[in-house]
């Protein structure tokens, strides 16, 4: 989770795409996309339909934080042995 | 492995209506990756995005309320389904009042309990939410009750010719 963050945070301005982040953070289809709709549903991460660059290929999802997500990830993620992400805050 | 690649596509996309508005978009999101997937790893990508729409399926299925609205499940999974909650009750009433000793043990009828609780609780569910399973197709289905009664009629019959021993 905190990796997902992390590889979104390094781009925080820019738009990322799914397989991009996976192979950046070595989660699997079945992890990712389930993270990144919690993050969605929570308000940090923004998601929209953009077209293919090669042609021929079907419109591909991308992702950025939020502020909200920003304000999140640079709370939670830089800092090494920190608490573990709250997934479920108070 | 642009056969494969092609049978999954084309399956999943089948499965999308099927599913619930919640994750239908991110189904579809990580099935548009595809295209990028080296081959090697067009396989575990698949069963991922495969196993979150069989989840969102389960879930529609056992949880009413989270289930889409006009959507009803791809016909593989809901007859799958519906056979295995149509096999383990009987399974379960043979081990227990029948055939105590033809039981795989414990675990069997344990297993086979739990799968009489989820039908059940599938058909409850259903009548309950007062919507004739939904539209559902499933074989244990309120809907279906007499195919279904035929089909345990068949099975008796079956056990009666093969074994020579009745079921009830």
């Amino acid at each position: 989770m905190r990796a997902l963050l992390a590889a979104l945070l390094a781009q925080s301005e820019g738009w990322r795409y799914g397989y991009d982040l996976s192979k950046e953070t070595g989660l699997k289809s079945g992890t990712l996309y389930p993270l990144l709709m919690r993050f969605a549903e929570r308000g940090w991460v923004e998601a929209r339909w953009t077209e293919a660059a090669a042609p021929g290929r079907p419109p591909r999802h991308i992702y950025r934080l939020t502020a909200e997500g920003r304000r999140v990830a640079v709370e939670d993620v830089p800092v090494a042995g920190a608490e573990p992400l709250r997934l479920h805050p108070a | 492995m642009s056969g494969l690649r092609a049978r999954i596509e084309k399956m999943l996309d089948g499965w999308l209506p099927s599913l619930s508005d919640r994750r239908r978009d991110w189904v579809k999101a990580a099935l548009a990756e595809l295209p990028e997937v080296p081959d090697r790893r067009v396989p575990g990508w698949a069963l991922g995005v495969g196993a979150i729409a069989v989840r969102d399926l389960a879930e529609q299925a056992f949880l009413p309320w989270r289930r889409g609205k006009d959507t009803r499940p791809p016909a593989g999974f809901a007859a799958l389904l519906g056979l295995i909650l149509l096999a383990l009750p009987i399974y379960y009433l043979a081990a227990v009042f029948v055939w105590q000793d033809w039981t795989f043990g414990r675990i069997g009828t344990l297993i086979s309990l739990g799968g009489t609780l989820l039908c059940l609780w599938l058909n409850l569910a259903a009548v309950l939410k007062a919507d004739s399973l939904g539209g559902l197709h499933y074989a244990v289905g309120v809907r279906v009750l007499p195919r279904n009664i035929g089909l345990v009629l068949a099975a008796a019959a079956l056990g009666f010719v093969v074994f020579n021993a009745p079921l009830v």
